[in-house]
């Protein structure tokens, strides 16, 4: 079985080309269709055409009435239920539709008949728009497609009989998650919003927080079947320009079924698909997505999802989070050095470990190598195996403890760690060192939330390595690694960019706010500084400052100015 | 078609790699670990040497519980004997269960007949072998070195680890008093220079073993002559490195004792080569505190210090003088002042150096001895000397 | 025409060479064997000896600005003197490379003990070198400035630890050899570490700089790299003393000898995998050179699918180009100096004569020697 699905993995490599031909043989097939379908001024016609089309939703309601002098004019409006805010359409559409006092029929008698009728269709038609609709969000097509499409996103179709245009009116009113904090990024300190799954939420969040003309927001529909809509968000004159056309190629070019998440965006576009670093950084938070713009970031907003994309992402940005600039700088140096060391301990621990026991003896004091003697002398497995055993547990753990209802789990896990550390060292399968090695690498491994998938692959492929050869399969794992990183690229800007190259800024020092002058070279362009630079001043004050302060009672020019 | 090729010749070779044994891979209760090696002249066969290993014991105990050394084990004592090392660890390695692994070895001991006979052999094996380490100290056993590793001491069951860690703490005093492998190999390979090494014996006080330290023993041709005793020894370190934290006890006269602590001595030796005249001088600074005095009732503490000062550097001096003085009688040079001609002056050596033997027990040696003592300790007067002062209480 | 179209900028060149010789740190063994205790003035001799070839390879670099060494040749002697001397430069940096992974391995074999085949670890060693030779220059030198700061903290951290062990008498007696020696360790020590930066012509048309700055990339360069040397040269010597020339890797005998306090003590192992990391970079960099010249001897459009043939290559050549190590010492002692030199210092002085004599490089139509800085891609 096993042998049959390598087969046929290795022949995907070999057929990969022939997936993206079904796709063009449907895309022939669609426009031909969509041809089709136009309104007509007959209304039942439409109603028809638009019930055929959607037959068997019973979701999509109706409701004809009529309007105008003497209730002469029908109409019908459609709505999907539960995607419209009833209050809305009346407001906007019933009511206004229902006190309009137009004067039109068409059944007026003229010389010219088709003249009149057209005449009198487009004088309906204007005074509808203009007098009767009272929605800030109109539209008007005359494709019964386009009209499916504004159903789905929530507006009420209105047709009118007699008029080959049918109305689409903003309406949108369904259920949606309140703005929180996101669980996955807390902070002690910092704005505690989080995106949320409403694509309207989450540019207005963005939008708030950059309040510049400059801030561009750029709309893609994705997906044939979901029509997702995708916003590119970034500042203009400070982001670069061929990434941006980059961005822009990529999303193009996707054609797929179904967008249900950004991460399925994010897999389509990224620039190494086969690496198991991440290319494209992800954040649920407005306050570091905008912080990511202004350096010369793009951010990608998904419908139907809170988290947002931001592109490049280069790895010294999973070392940085965004407490790091609310606190204050000293300290948030020593947790970003922290972090790093944490990360190499989560991914080198247990294959050093197994090194040092298995391999290098000698390196190991001799006091302390006898009491490791000792306290090894009854377990069955080899260090390797044992190393295998407690790993895979923990990722057994963390994997039952992500989908276990709230209330059963902390009980859960405690029991789990109680049984993994104790009981298995009293049982005498695993040793005692073994257990408090992994349970470090462990918790290190969680400091790092977008690298946690990177971690686990390469923990067990350190620990094959040192299995294998000791120290120089280390050493030469780490060689592979670092040859691997530098050779991805995030869409231009490689990824190792700022950390080997000559100009280290915000690397390992979380440098003060006020000596970052510059903003990251190889990400923005343009307009490159983001703050004059100040030394702030000396604390008591000097005679100078006493003088500013105390002239004008320390008002700026521009108070002075608005008084 | 090509990328596929490529994958399946690519696992094709790679697997062979990763389906093979590793090689060095060995857990921890496959070793033998030896802390400590000997090596005797058999008894019956004058060419063959015995070996023999002190290995520690390691019983898996109650499974998982992590216990320091066992203080109750007894370490494994095994020995064999042919003409080479090399032999005997075959031969040993074939009788046992696990691995030796020789990389933790505390201490290298040679009986006093073996290094009759000539160690550069054997020295040469350790330096060799990339297992050994070459800072270990090299001891000479006064009668059977595997005595020494099969005594039941007090303080610790594994006697190598003892002696290692007893010449770790001398190294306190001075550097040169802890011969490591490194150092005796050094010496051993000049032709000119003797190398001395500490010995040890094993003695029996009220039921109980102990390891006493009972001197140096000088080699001469590489080969172990004359041996000197323990406290002689302070006259090589005061003028070959300096000394820290050492007493001292000067006895005056019968009454009269005092112990000086030796703070800090430090030597500044230089050779001055006149010819075929060859004066050592040696520059000596000493610092030194009180540490017990007995009798020297009569005298002030001012005086006392002046007189302690004067005593010091005659004992010094006289030190100096009396191991300098058994090198030249042995006709030894272990304080390495052909290697200090030769550094100084290249060709004076080359002069000098076939002739070294009959030069060297003519050697001047002139010292120069500064000595301050500097505190008394806590008193500054003994109680002795408080009941003559106050005599009314 | 250029191969590899990636570049690398001028620091990241300067620090290449820096990182170069300082990878050569493990072959001290070479003299001090020869000059014992002198082996420091022959390390100041070579350096100063050799600074003048420097000056010779940085003027073929600035006259041919966007040619690499085989090309070099080609315009220099004609086509086919050229592409004839250009296959023996060819087996000359398949020698280097083997050369070099052979050392790598017989130092791990010994240091770490393994009982591990030499085949395993060359072909491990191969693999991490074929897969960053594929992705280009900039892969191969990125970590170059990392690395040599790396290096020399280590060095300057070994000597503090050793430093109690030095005695510095152990320099005398000076001049104490017979004086044949002495010129045989020059030439040993000049063409072994030094002279293998005729590789780094192989680059030419990937860097990025004015030609001002090519003669102080290079000179710095070299000075980091002679001066790290020269240290680990004096450290070796003031500890070892005597003995220093029985060892076939003094190096790793000096940090056998660290014993500060209780934690210092056995971490030569440490030592030997800092030095396994930093040494695989030039067994790296001269695989990609060696697979550079056979892709322009062939005139190939890229190189990817010869890394992994080259690699191949070379792993039996390692395994079977010396029987054992003696063979090895005596050849670096009296055999391969003088084939080196002929391919480091005598090829390129006749370079720059031919090229004189036949008054080359003509002036070109449009002025492109120095490059533009290339946004976006490489730094």
């Amino acid at each position: 079985m096993l042998f049959r699905f390598l087969i046929r993995q290795l022949f995907f490599l070999k057929n990969s080309h022939e997936s993206t031909k079904k796709d063009e043989e449907d895309k022939v097939s669609e426009e031909k269709k969509e041809e089709e379908l136009k309104l007509t001024t007959n209304m039942l016609d439409n109603i028809n055409k638009l019930e055929n089309i959607l037959k068997n939703c019973t979701d999509l309601r109706m409701h004809q009435f009529s309007f105008g002098k003497d209730n002469a004019i029908n109409a019908v409006i459609f709505y999907f239920d539960g995607m419209v805010n009833f209050q809305t359409s009346i407001d906007s559409i019933l009511r206004p539709l229902k006190d309009w006092k137009g004067d039109f029929t068409l059944t007026q008698k003229s010389k010219n008949k088709k003249n009149t009728e057209n005449i009198s269709k487009e004088n309906l038609l204007n005074s509808i728009k203009n007098d009767a609709i009272l929605s800030p969000d109109t539209k008007d097509t005359n494709t019964v497609s386009d009209l499916i499409e504004y159903l789905f996103v929530g507006d009420t179709v209105l047709l009118i009989n007699g008029l080959e245009i049918g109305f689409a009116l903003g309406t949108q009113g369904w259920e949606k998650r309140p703005v929180e904090e996101p669980l996955s990024e807390v902070v002690v300190r910092g704005p505690r919003e989080g995106f949320t799954e409403s694509y309207k939420v989450n540019t207005s969040l963005l939008r708030r927080k950059i309040r510049n003309e400059k801030l561009k927001i750029e709309e893609i529909i994705v997906g044939r079947k979901t029509k997702t809509k995708i916003a590119i968000v970034y500042l203009e004159g400070v982001a670069d320009p061929t990434v941006l056309k980059k961005v822009r190629y990529r999303i193009g070019e996707i054609k797929v079924d179904s967008i249900l998440e950004s991460s399925y965006i994010e897999q389509y576009i990224e620039d190494a698909p086969f690496s198991i670093f991440p290319t494209i950084g992800y954040t649920e938070k407005p306050d570091v997505a905008a912080g990511k713009i202004l350096e010369g970031r793009i951010a990608i907003i998904v419908d139907g999802s809170p988290i947002v994309l931001t592109i490049p992402y280069l790895f010294i940005e999973s070392m940085q989070s965004s407490e790091d600039y609310y606190n204050r700088w000293i300290y948030a140096s020593m947790t970003r050095i922290l972090r790093i060391v944490g990360y190499v301990v989560a991914v080198f621990a247990p294959a050093f470990y197994i090194a040092l026991t298995t391999f290098h003896h000698e390196l190991i004091p001799t006091k302390l190598l006898l009491t490791i003697a000792n306290s090894r002398a009854g377990t069955p497995f080899p260090v390797f195996i044992e190393a295998l055993i407690m790993i895979f547990a923990f990722e057994l753990l963390r994997e039952a403890g992500i989908r276990l209802p709230r209330a059963v789990g902390q009980a859960i896990t405690i029991v789990g760690a109680l049984i993994m550390g104790d009981a298995a060292v009293n049982a005498g399968i695993v040793g005692a060192t073994m257990v408090v090695v992994v349970a470090g690498t462990a918790v290190a491994g969680f400091m790092i939330p977008t690298q946690t998938e990177a971690i686990s692959i390469l923990r067990l492929l350190m620990i094959f390595l040192a299995a294998f050869t000791g120290f120089y399969g280390i050493a030469m794992g780490i060689l592979l690694l670092l040859a691997h990183l530098a050779s991805l690229n995030s869409f231009g800007v490689p990824y190792l960019d700022h950390i080997t190259s000559f100009k280290m800024q915000d690397i390992f020092m979380r440098p003060p706010h006020w000596a970052m002058q510059k903003r990251p070279e190889d990400i923005a362009r343009g307009d490159m500084t983001r703050r004059e630079f100040f030394i702030p001043p000396k604390r008591p004050e000097t005679e100078e400052e006493k003088e500013k302060v105390d002239k004008n009672q320390g008002k700026t020019k521009q108070q002075l100015e608005e008084e | 078609m090509k990328k596929f090729v490529a994958i399946i010749s690519l696992v094709f070779i790679l697997s062979p790699i990763i389906l093979t044994a590793c090689w060095d891979n060995r857990d921890i209760e496959e070793l033998h670990i030896v802390t400590g090696i000997a090596l005797d002249v058999n008894k019956t066969n004058d060419n063959f040497i015995d070996v023999t290993l002190q290995i520690t014991n390691i019983q898996p105990g109650d499974a998982g519980k992590s216990q320091s050394v066992g203080n109750d084990d007894k370490p494994i004592i095994i020995k064999k004997s042919s003409k080479t090392i090399g032999d005997i660890l075959k031969k040993l390695n074939n009788e046992s269960n696990k691995f030796i692994f020789f990389h933790h070895i505390e201490v290298i001991l040679f009986s006093m007949d073996l290094a009759k006979k000539g160690i550069n052999n054997y020295i040469d094996f350790f330096l060799r072998d990339t297992r050994s380490r070459l800072e270990i100290p090299v001891i000479i056993v006064d009668g059977r070195a595997e005595d020494v590793l099969r005594v039941e001491l007090q303080e610790e069951n594994q006697s190598s680890i003892f002696l290692a860690d007893s010449f770790q703490g001398a190294k306190t005093i001075s550097k040169e008093i802890h011969v490591r492998l490194i150092d005796a190999a050094f010496k051993l390979a000049c032709k000119h220079h003797c190398p001395i090494i500490p010995v040890v014996k094993v003695e029996k006080e009220m039921e109980n073993d102990k390891l006493v330290d009972i001197g140096f023993v000088m080699f001469m041709d590489s080969k172990a002559t004359t041996m000197f005793a323990i406290d002689d020894i302070y006259g090589y370190l005061f003028v070959k490195d300096e000394v820290h934290f050492t007493d001292l006890e000067i006895v005056a006269s019968e009454t009269d004792i005092v112990v000086l602590k030796i703070n800090k001595l430090v030597p500044s030796p230089t050779v001055i080569v006149q010819g075929d005249k060859i004066i050592l001088e040696v520059g000596i600074n000493v610092d030194a505190n009180i540490g017990e005095v007995e009798g020297f009732v009569e005298l002030e503490p001012k005086e006392q210090l002046k007189l302690f000062e004067e005593l010091l550097k005659k004992d010094v001096e006289n030190r100096i003088l009396k191991t300098f003085a058994i090198a030249q009688e042995n006709k030894c040079d272990f304080y390495g002042i052909s290697e200090m001609i030769n550094k100084k002056n290249p060709r004076a050596w080359a002069r000098l150096k076939d002739r070294w033997k009959d030069i060297f027990p003519t050697v001047e040696v002139k010292l120069d001895v500064k000595t301050a003592v500097k505190s008394t300790g806590q008193t500054n007067q003994t109680l002795e000397m408080e009941k003559i002062r106050n005599d009314d209480r | 025409m250029m191969i590899d179209k990636t570049q690398i900028s001028g620091k990241r060149f300067m620090f290449t060479v820096a990182y170069f010789i300082q990878s050569s740190i493990l072959l001290t063994s070479f003299t001090l064997s020869l000059t014992r205790q002198d082996s420091w003035l022959t390390v100041i001799f070579s350096f100063t000896l050799f600074l003048p070839m420097i000056w010779v390879y940085r003027t073929i670099m600035v006259q041919f600005p966007d040619k690499n060494l085989i090309q070099v040749l080609e315009t220099v002697f004609g086509k086919f003197v050229g592409k004839l001397i250009g296959i023996g430069f060819t087996w000359f940096f398949l020698n280097l490379t083997t050369l070099n992974l052979r050392d790598l391995g017989v130092f791990t074999i010994i240091t770490v003990m393994t009982d591990t085949p030499l085949i395993v670890l060359a072909i491990m060693c191969m693999f991490v070198a074929v897969y960053s030779v594929r992705k280009g220059i900039n892969v191969v030198c990125r970590y170059s400035a990392a690395f040599t700061t790396l290096q020399i903290t280590i060095i300057i951290i070994s000597i503090f630890l050793v430093f109690d062990q030095a005695k510095f008498n152990n320099f005398l007696p000076i001049f104490d050899q017979p004086q044949l020696n002495y010129l045989q360790g020059v030439h040993v020590m000049s063409t072994i570490p030094f002279g293998e930066l005729v590789v780094l012509l192989m680059l030419t048309p990937n860097i990025r700089m004015d030609k001002k700055l090519v003669a102080k990339y290079w000179y710095i360069g070299f000075a980091i790299g002679g001066v790290s040397f020269l240290l680990v040269m004096l450290r070796e010597i003031s500890v070892l003393g005597n003995l220093a020339h029985l060892f076939s890797l003094p190096s790793l005998t000096t940090f056998r000898l660290i014993h500060v306090g209780t934690i210092f003590n056995r971490i030569e192992i440490l030592f030997a995998m800092a030095l396994i990391l930093l040494l695989t970079f030039k067994v790296v960099f001269l695989t990609y050179v060696t697979v550079l010249t056979i892709a322009q001897i062939m005139e190939l459009e890229n190189f990817e699918n010869l890394c992994a043939v080259i690699g191949l290559l070379i792993v039996p050549l390692v395994i079977t180009i010396y029987p054992n190590s003696i063979e090895n010492q005596t050849s670096g002692q009296q055999v391969v100096p003088f084939i080196w030199m002929i391919f480091e210092i005598v090829l390129p002085i006749f370079i720059l004569i031919v090229a004189a004599v036949k008054n080359l490089p003509k002036q070109k139509p449009k002025t492109t020697p120095i490059k533009q800085p290339q946004k976006n891609e490489n730094n």
